[in-house]
């Protein structure tokens, strides 16, 4: 396995573990971290080990392979307003925009998008090209008319 | 006797002019003898200035020589740090090359990779979890009613055990990870991604879209 000069794997694995026990923890399926810790490594380790290997890698493509711009993935937030010019909605027909007057609100990013740093007009400095939009569930399509 | 008288008083004479002749011959030769001497003490005196200019010109050719050799010291440390700026820059030149040795669909299937990666393990957690749920005496949880309204979406579809809320929230966990990840090492050690999902929700009207450099 290579790793990239910044980089220190099983601490990184051992932290993206932890982050996914808590999750695990806002279940209330386990009465201690400890046991949530201990089922996402059991169940999970060697697949967070291999997105791990993935995203050395294109840490080491963002900054050396690919050089004739500043490549970079995107994550949309919770709570950011829906704007399809840079997200696609997981359980959109297509890229539909809100009902006028709305404002869906993003509840969590499914997939990471791809954005590119390109020169525009003098007076428009560098701007974002998307090459990948984010891929998002929206407040609306999980919580209903609750939300 | 006459004519030998005559004689004589004339070899007198010349002896007599001889002799002046020789008195101013001799004052002469004293003259010369004098200047002689002198020219003789100007030369040792102009050999002694000589001696003197001679060896300031040395000390001067030898200041000359040592700056000079300074100069060419200089000279080659400056030539030798050119070549290894030149070495450098060539090195640099060759980093900042604008060639890119991945093309933008490579890029994307990386991506498409990571995704899919991302959901996978989502997803085996959730199969897992849900089995898990029904072998297992659950916890119940306590949510405070009054903190509803500030807990996130996909947190409040975990809090109602719905496995896609749960499958969403893993996703979204993982790929504010790789996220951090790719944009810098500094970040993300000190985030906690259910602590920035709540700040995000708490601080409403406010949204951080990450993009990151």
């Amino acid at each position: 396995m290579t790793y990239s000069h910044l980089s220190r794997p099983p601490a990184h694995s051992t932290w993206l573990v932890e982050q996914l026990a808590n999750v695990i923890d806002e279940t209330g399926s386990f009465s201690s971290t400890q046991q949530s810790l201990e089922f996402i490594k059991a169940v999970a380790l060697e697949g967070v080990e291999s997105i791990l290997r993935v995203a050395l890698h294109l840490e080491r493509v963002f900054m050396v392979e690919v050089t004739s711009s500043d490549m970079s993935l995107l994550y949309e937030s919770p709570g950011t307003i829906f704007d399809d010019a840079g997200m696609s909605n997981e359980f959109g027909s297509g890229d539909a925009p809100a009902s006028p007057g709305r404002q869906d609100r993003v509840a969590g990013t499914t997939e990471v998008g791809v954005g590119k740093s390109v020169y525009g007009r003098p007076d428009e400095g560098r701007l974002v090209k998307i090459l990948l939009k984010t891929k998002v569930v929206l407040e609306k399509d999980v919580m209903g008319s609750e939300v | 006797m006459r004519q030998l008288q005559r004689e004589i008083e004339d070899l007198r004479g010349r002896v007599v002019r001889r002799g002046t002749e020789i008195i101013r011959l001799r004052g002469e030769e004293e003259k010369l003898m004098r200047e002689c001497k002198y020219r003789d003490d100007r030369i040792v005196e102009l050999e002694h200035e000589i001696a003197q200019m001679r060896g300031l010109y040395q000390e001067d050719v030898q200041r000359r020589d040592q700056h000079t050799q300074a100069m060419e010291e200089r000279l080659k440390r400056t030539e030798e740090l050119l070549a290894t700026r030149s070495a450098e820059l060539s090195g640099a030149h060759a980093f900042l090359s604008t060639t890119d040795r991945l093309s933008e669909a490579e890029v994307l299937g990386i991506v498409r990779d990571l995704n899919e990666n991302i959901y996978q393990v989502a997803v085996n957690l959730t199969e897992e979890w849900e089995k898990l749920e029904s072998s297992q005496v659950v916890i119940p949880m306590e949510v405070d009613p009054t903190s509803r309204p500030s807990v996130p979406a996909l947190v409040q579809l975990v809090h109602d055990r719905d496995p896609a809320g749960l499958t969403f929230l893993f996703q979204a966990c993982l790929c504010s990870l790789v996220v951090n990840m790719t944009s810098g090492w500094g970040h993300y050690r000190e985030l906690s991604i259910l602590e920035s999902v709540y700040q995000s929700l708490s601080t409403s009207g406010e949204h951080c879209t990450v993009h990151p450099r």
